[in-house]
């Protein structure tokens, strides 16, 4: 998918053969000039143009760690381009509803004793309604897997603050690390939007429909600190921490680890000195079990990655734009 | 030998009446000939003439002028209450479905246009007397929605008008929506807005995908 792809085409009026690259609807002939227009193209490509340059995403980093209380050196900032589908359109159609009413009924009664009386009461019935419904819709929906978690990235507020301009693989590869498509835009909207949104509203229609991939600038940072090695992910558009890479701070240290194997090794020689000698010190049946656990504890945190990825922390933690 | 289905078909973009060069943003699927006026919209078959018609300005403007694409249809819409005795209500409905008779939606891609605001059903619900003027005109920008689309919208707009004042299912309504024309209606250039003379509504001009490109369009003409 990720791969750029020139379409093969003949110009109608001078005949001369020529080249599209995928997405373009409107291009010129090399030849003589004359505009031509695409009638089928695939989805549009766009690239949202980086605000932020490496050097003020590394003083974001920088100012971010600092009010963490942490030094540390930074390294080389790379970008990253991550791709996003945007499913754009509006959603006509006319759908039936009930909607709850109520009234007050008022009777008139009478009782030899105290006269003519008025009695009131409230009646609830379910109006019918018929709806006309004109909406438009809009979906960012992220198109690779990235190291961090992409669930919490804002990628409309970062849509609104973009430039869009035309996407250039073979460019964007020069100067940035670019994310590859796992999916078409059409499968995304059939899975993502389509089945989701309007598997209730049968009688919707969905009109004037756009497909674009927009690629959104990430800046990742290497970080060495006294903890660790680090990676902090800023936004490269409102240079916000989207993500960072944290050694774990873990209850125990290393040594209660390596202590719990060796009493996890010696329940289960016990275990097995008991089912095949006979003779044990303690009840076989516990000591297997302890083994077990303690076994099965030390194999995970020795198989556990040392990093884990956390997004959008608490709010008083990201750092302001430097100016 | 016949055509690949798979492959795009190629058109050349010129006027097949005045054979002037048309100017084409990358998502219009319509356009206006900047030499003689008339409009072309692209369909499966080529490229298909659609009546062209623009909105004299105001005649005092006190900003830049701008020219937006909008789609335009007439519309002949009768409704009658199905109950014996009508509510107020539906006698309203009634009376505001004889004054329609034009419906208009926007032409150009906007974000999000039920937050930011859509033009097209402000002017179906106002249903403007503007003087309309043929043929050659000012420059206007062509359509990126096309107008199958577009009828579609117009269709919708006319009936949540009538449903505004009573509900539509209490309404014996027939409802014909005309054949679409290209309209170009000004608004002032604001900078960071535009805004509609008649109405002084604003819309953000990051809201509209394309507006880069018709302002340079523009100003490429006018120079």
């Amino acid at each position: 998918m990720n791969e750029l792809k020139l379409l093969p085409l003949t110009c109608p009026q001078c005949g001369a053969p020529g080249l599209v690259r995928q997405g373009t609807r409107i291009t010129e002939c090399d030849r003589c000039g004359v505009r031509l227009c695409l009638t089928q193209t695939d989805t549009p490509r766009y690239e949202a143009v980086t605000e932020l340059s490496g050097l003020e995403a590394v003083n974001a980093a920088r100012v971010w760690l600092e009010s963490r209380g942490q030094v540390g050196l930074l390294g080389r900032p790379e970008l990253l381009l991550v791709p996003f589908h945007e499913i754009a359109g509006r959603r006509v159609g006319i759908f039936d509803r009930k909607v709850p009413e109520r009234y007050r009924v008022h009777r008139t009664v009478y009782s030899p004793q105290g006269g003519t009386d008025v009695e009131s009461e409230w009646v609830y019935v379910e109006r019918e309604d018929t709806k006309v419904m004109v909406s438009d819709f809009q979906q960012l929906v992220p198109a690779a897997r990235t190291r961090w978690d992409l669930k919490m990235y804002d990628a409309r507020a970062a849509r609104k603050l973009a430039t869009l301009r035309s996407f250039d693989l073979v460019e964007a590869q020069r100067r940035a690390t670019v994310y590859a498509e796992e999916q078409s835009p059409a499968a995304t909207a059939r899975r993502r939007f389509m089945e989701r949104q309007f598997g209730e509203k049968g009688s919707a229609e969905v009109v004037a429909t756009s497909r674009r991939t927009l690629f959104f600038p990430f800046w990742s940072i290497p970080i060495q600190t006294a903890a660790g090695s680090h990676e902090i992910v800023v936004d490269g558009i409102a240079g916000t921490i989207v993500a960072w890479c944290l050694p774990e701070a873990y209850p125990g240290s290393s040594l209660s680890w390596a202590v719990l194997a060796v009493l996890g090794a010696l329940g289960l020689g016990q275990a097995l000195n008991a089912a095949l000698v006979g003779t044990a010190t303690v009840n076989p049946v516990l000591a297997f079990f302890v083994g077990v656990l303690a076994s099965g504890a030390a194999l995970w945190r020795a198989n556990r990655p040392d990093w884990t990825l956390r997004s959008w922390p608490e709010p008083d933690t990201l750092p302001s734009r430097s100016p | 030998m016949t055509a690949d289905p798979k492959q795009p078909r190629v058109l050349v973009l010129r006027c097949r009446a005045c054979r002037a060069a048309l100017p084409a943003a990358s998502n219009d699927v319509a356009f206006r000939c900047p030499q003689c006026g008339r409009a072309w919209e692209i369909d499966p078959t080529g490229l298909n003439e659609r009546p062209s018609l623009y909105v004299a300005p105001p005649a005092v403007a006190s900003h830049p002028l701008l020219y937006l694409p909008y789609w335009s249809f007439s519309v002949s819409v009768f409704a009658r209450p199905t109950s014996v005795l009508p509510d107020a209500g539906q006698l309203t409905a009634r009376d505001r479905a004889a004054q329609i008779s034009h419906a208009w939606v926007s032409a150009y891609a906007v974000y999000r246009p039920t937050y930011v605001g859509e033009w097209g059903l402000v002017y179906t619900r106002m249903q403007p007397d503007w003087e309309t003027r043929r043929g050659h005109g000012p420059e206007a920008p062509g359509a990126a929605i096309s107008s199958r689309d577009a009828k579609k919208i117009a269709h919708h707009y006319v009936l949540a008008e009538i449903d505004r004042a009573a509900d539509i299912g209490s309404l014996d309504l027939h409802l014909e929506v005309g054949d679409p024309e290209l309209w170009a209606i000004p608004c002032y250039d604001i900078g960071a807005q535009i805004r509609c003379p008649w109405t002084r509504a604003e819309l953000p001009a990051a809201a509209l995908d394309d507006l880069s490109e018709i302002r340079r369009e523009t100003v490429r003409r006018e120079a």
